[in-house]
């Protein structure tokens, strides 16, 4: 600990404090979030979706892989 | 083989005999340092990485720690969750991890492709020629093979749009019906500006429409297709003509800048080909004669290039034709008069006497087996003069087919006028892009503007897009139906996948039309279309049901309809005033020469990221058109490459960099079109477009003179990439004459192979290997650009080319031999060796690189921690490293052209060629299924299925009936660098040319 200077105890403290502080926050965020039964995924818009729907060809004749 | 002995002291400093930049060729000591240095200076700045951390130990196992600690309750975070839908209503075509094939087509202007498209769960992934085709026999162009990225560009417009917003497809049929509907009462007529119409369906739809609505007036459209071609073939025949090579009865080709082996012609570049792979000498071999002002592929392959002014050509031609006649008695065709026209070598061209007359008799000689094919760039006069040089030799080795008529530019004119007069009631522009085409682009806009209904049938929004107020998007290709004429086929273009977006084929718009205007038309296209096909092409009385008939045409891709259309009858009563304006066609001062954009072509493939970062085959340019102009004059004009220059021409000035391009005619600069776009994320502010610069009206508007050619004193840095990966070694390719050939197959003993201290490997079962025939090898690219398409390789940008960090895992090098004037040129491809002793697979820390049992040098990416030991020693410099995230950013629809079976590869990671180690295992798990051994010729990689020249032959060394280990014991065969003892894979056949002038060009 004799070693140490004051620049590295002050990191340490910072990291000691800071840690705890953001994983609770994330933690509280994540328990006491509203509208929870909602499914997370649902789109809050009525944009059109990004993600093409694959379908298969109509009509077509494939050849055998 | 001379054997390099480390030890010895460095030789003097010999300029190299074949050469790929102009330091090279002096062999500057900056070029002796590329050839030591595995990456060039830019590659490893670390300006743009990650700065090296200065933490220490400790305090990186806290940040991990606690990098740790954050990322498991961030992980514990519901929000980015996605739904898993299990795979319960499979499609029944689908089997997951199988590969369906689909056989479809496609058309380029007036070229069909007959192709057969690779699938993977519904997501077509790559695209090769259809193998039933009886010409492509499996190949196809490599624009067409990277047009599957426009399939997943996620520019795509997704839905219609009325007055730029979206819109329903009821709404917008109705304005645009309303529109035609009151121009067909008042009269007023109604404009469809399309691209050539290739298909017979479509053509039939385009007469029920024109029956329908009797104002329309349709005008096909090609930008790439100069006016000389249409003029010279309507002067002659009467009629449009498309000259399609028959090259495999060639015995002499004489191309008149007509770059007929730039890769859009696999058919002409197989037959091509095919007559230049000899085993031995006394083998009959083709003879190419190239006279043109701009080195192009076709040139570089030429026994005979003569570097020659453009305007000079027609000329040119016509004294041949004369002379043809006069000195070897060659008919001329009835109503032929040239007794106007000089003999010999016409004035002030640079060609000597010995030469004329060898040209003379090499095509007297040939007779039926020469012909003569003229570049789309040229004038009418000299198309003219072509026709007539292949009528008179009664060339067999070209087939001329009737085609549909284009319009000319002095014809699309004639439509602006007509627009900016208020003619039009409405437009409908399809697949055309005129408001960044055509030559008076800004008048274009100004005339459309006047015309009340506007409507754009397209992919993307472009620069026509902009100016129309109903946008109709279509279906991608391998979306859609479609038929085509090949000759005597019927080609069938059938969709490969559902349509992704709120999108429409471009027929069923019409049929759409149709059905407003109060005509009958089926619902859809597909049933227009097999309807046809049961009146016109299902054979009338045949036993075979018209539904099973119709099912083999789309799994074969094509069935025979008849014969061939009959050849248009030749009519030469013009031919004396095209000869007088051929030689009072010369120009003064510098020559400008525009040409279509190998990669661009007339600037639809310009968002195309494969084919921007695919290095031009002759200059060596990605992403960017510079200007290119000869040695002598860079020199006189104190310019050197990447200097700016100012090109002024009528009104139009364009800002650009130049190339000093070796080949290249003195007084003749050259430019590509198909650049500058200003709309596209990939194309905007690539290169210039050039397009301004054409001249409507012109017998040829792609030649120009006049222009003011000013150094700006500035200087850009140039993403060209021919000064990179250079080899540091002796014979690293290999030509001859036929004369040398002759000298080197009676001396050929195979040489033996170098002592190692390594214990040699042990091959069980296969040892794979390949031979590439650079003698065939015409330098086209198609295969890095298949190979990019199979192998999921990344797209790094103009920047990131520019420092030497492109990923291409099969480059095409470049070499030049003797003056810098009118060099020969060498294409070899160049890609991973596989070497058996590899010099990186024992430096690699982590055995991330290896040996496999069946000789492939293998690359395990999780195991890569990117140290980059493996690149710095390898000799051939085929390693390509990630230096940052350049894929697996990428979301769909763009992730949707991924080969599954290929892993992608994050930032830090080195990859290279696999041999394409996917095919390899497929083919043995399909043999092992059918109970049965591999049989030769079965495992193509993406690279040898893809060349059209078939110039790369893959297979097991182990077999000794393989064609690989056949061609592999070949007199022209040598392998690269082999003094170094690392036992490559790959065995080169050395280069052969057939000059006229044995000895060389001193000879002469």
């Amino acid at each position: 600990m004799g070693t140490l200077n004051r620049r590295e105890i002050l990191g340490r403290l910072t990291a000691l404090v800071a840690g705890p502080l953001l994983l609770s926050r994330k933690a509280l965020g994540l328990a006491l979030q509203t509208g929870r039964s909602a499914p997370p995924e649902a789109s809050p818009g009525v944009q059109p979706p990004r993600r093409p729907t694959l379908a298969p060809p109509s009509h077509s004749v494939p050849r055998r892989g | 083989m001379k054997t390099r002995i480390p030890d010895t002291p460095e030789p003097p400093v010999m300029p190299p005999r074949h050469w790929r930049t102009l330091d090279e060729r002096v062999e500057t000591p900056e070029a002796r340092r590329a050839a030591h240095d595995e990456f060039l200076p830019g590659a490893v700045d670390i300006a743009d990485l990650p700065a090296p951390s200065e933490l220490s130990r400790r305090g990186f196992l806290g940040i991990l720690g606690g990098a740790a600690a954050l990322a498991a309750t961030v992980a514990c975070d519901r929000t980015a969750q996605g739904t898993i839908v299990p795979y319960t209503r499979r499609p029944l075509e689908v089997i997951p991890g199988v590969a369906n094939y689909y056989a479809s087509a496609t058309s380029e202007g007036r070229r069909v492709y007959s192709l057969l498209v690779k699938t993977r769960e519904g997501r077509p992934i790559h695209i090769t020629g259809n193998d039933e085709h009886p010409g492509f026999k499996g190949k196809t162009s490599l624009r067409v093979v990277a047009d599957i990225l426009r399939l997943y560009d996620p520019e795509r417009l997704r839905g219609p749009k009325a007055d730029g917003r979206p819109a329903a497809w009821p709404e917008v049929d109705r304005r645009l019906v309303a529109a035609l509907a009151d121009a067909k009462t008042a009269g007023k007529p109604v404009l469809l500006l399309t691209g050539a119409v290739a298909s017979p369906t479509r053509r039939a739809l385009l007469a029920d429409l024109k029956a329908a609505l009797p104002t329309l007036e349709h005008l096909a459209w090609e930008p790439a297709i100069g006016d000389g071609a249409l003029e010279g073939a309507r002067a002659v025949f009467g009629t449009d003509v498309v000259a399609v090579p028959r090259l495999e009865h060639a015995k002499v080709i004489l191309a008149l800048a007509s770059d007929f082996l730039n890769g859009e012609d696999p058919e002409a570049m197989a037959a091509f080909a095919s007559q230049r792979r000899l085993s031995q000498p006394g083998q009959p071999m083709n003879r190419l004669w190239v006279l043109e002002g701009a080195l192009s592929l076709t040139g570089s392959n030429a026994d005979e290039r003569i570097p020659l002014r453009p305007t000079q050509l027609a000329a040119v031609a016509f004294a041949l034709a004369k002379d043809l006649h006069t000195r070897h008695g060659l008919a001329l065709p009835a109503g032929v008069d040239l007794s106007a026209v000089p003999g010999g070598v016409p004035p002030g061209v640079d060609l000597p006497g010995e030469t004329w007359s060898r040209l003379l008799a090499d095509l007297a000689s040939a007779g039926s087996g020469a012909v003569v094919l003229c570049g789309s760039s040229l004038s009418g006069e000299a198309h003219q003069a072509t026709h007539l040089l292949n009528a008179m030799l009664g060339s067999r080795a070209q087939e001329l087919r009737p085609a549909d008529a284009l319009a000319t530019l002095p014809e699309l004119t004639a439509a602006v006028q007509g627009m900016a007069a208020g003619r039009y009631a409405a437009a409908i522009l399809w697949e055309v892009n005129p408001a960044y085409a055509f030559p008076a682009a800004q008048a274009w806009k100004e005339a459309l503007a006047k015309v009340p209904c506007r409507a754009w049938i397209g992919l993307a929004e472009d620069e026509t897009a902009a100016q129309c107020s109903l946008l109709l998007p279509e279906h991608h290709w391998l979306e859609a139906w479609n038929d085509y004429e090949d000759g005597s086929l019927a080609v069938l273009q059938q969709p490969t996948i559902g349509a992704l977006y709120d999108t429409r084929q471009g027929e069923d718009t019409l049929l759409a039309l149709l059905r407003g205007l109060g005509a009958a038309a089926p619902g859809d296209y597909h049933t227009y279309l097999k309807a046809r096909w049961q009146r016109t092409v299902y054979p009338s009385g045949s036993p075979v049901p018209f539904e099973r008939y119709f099912e083999v045409a789309l799994h074969d891709g094509l069935v025979q309809d008849g014969q061939a259309p009959a050849a248009p009858a030749f009519k030469g009563a013009g031919l004396t005033d095209a000869a007088r304006q051929a030689f009072a066609a010369t120009a003064d001062g510098m020559e400008l020469f525009l040409h279509p954009g190998f990669a661009t072509l007339d600037g639809r493939h310009a968002g195309n990221g494969w084919l921007q970062e695919t290095p031009d085959p002759v200059t060596k340019m990605t992403w960017d058109n510079p200007l290119l102009l000869s040695v002598a004059d860079a020199q006189r004009l104190h310019l050197r490459d990447g200097d700016e220059v100012e090109l002024a021409l009528a009104g139009t000035t364009l800002r650009l960099p130049v190339v000093l391009q070796p080949g290249q005619a003195a007084g003749v600069v050259s430019l590509a079109l198909g650049y500058g776009r200003s709309t596209g994320e990939v194309a905007t502010g690539k290169g210039v477009n050039a397009f301004p610069l054409v001249a409507a009206g012109s017998p040829a508007p792609f030649l120009r003179s006049g222009f003011r050619l000013q150094a700006t004193g500035e200087s850009r840095t140039l993403s060209r990439t021919q000064a990179h990966h250079r080899l540091d070694g002796r014979d690293i390719v290999r030509t001859f004459s036929l004369a040398e050939y002759a000298q080197e197959a009676k001396a050929f003993t195979k040489d033996a192979e170098p002592v190692s201290l390594y214990p040699d490997q042990r091959f069980p079962n296969h040892k794979w290997g390949m031979v590439i025939d650079l003698s065939a090898c015409v330098g086209c690219a198609g295969c890095s650009v298949s190979c990019q398409s199979e192998n999921n390789i990344a797209v790094v940008g103009p920047e990131q080319v520019a420092k030497g960090r492109e990923m291409h895992w099969i480059r095409l090098d470049t070499y030049y031999e003797g003056p810098v004037d009118n060099p020969t040129v060498v294409h070899q491809p160049m890609l991973c060796q596989q070497c058996d002793d590899a010099p990186c697979e024992n430096v690699c820390p982590v055995n991330a690189t290896n040996h496999s049992p069946e000789g492939l040098n293998q690359m395990v990416y999780n195991r890569c921690v990117g140290t980059r030991y493996c690149a710095n020693n390898c000799p051939y410099k085929v390693r390509r490293f990630n230096f940052l995230d350049f894929m697996s950013d990428k979301t769909e629809p763009e992730s949707l052209v991924y080969n599954p079976e290929v892993t992608v590869r994050p930032r830090g990671v080195m990859e290279k060629c696999t041999f394409c180690v996917q095919r390899i295992e497929d083919g043995k798990i399909r043999a092992m299924g059918e109970g049965r051994p591999l049989r030769d010729g079965e495992i193509t990689p993406a690279c040898v299925a893809a060349c059209p020249a078939e110039a790369i032959v893959f297979g097991d060394l182990k077999d000794p009936h393989s064609q690989v280990s056949r061609l592999a014991a070949s007199n022209r065969g040598f392998k690269v660098l082999e003094e170094l003892g690392v036992k490559p894979a790959i065995t080169y056949l050395a280069d052969l040319k057939n000059p006229a002038f044995e000895g060389g060009r001193d000879a002469k």
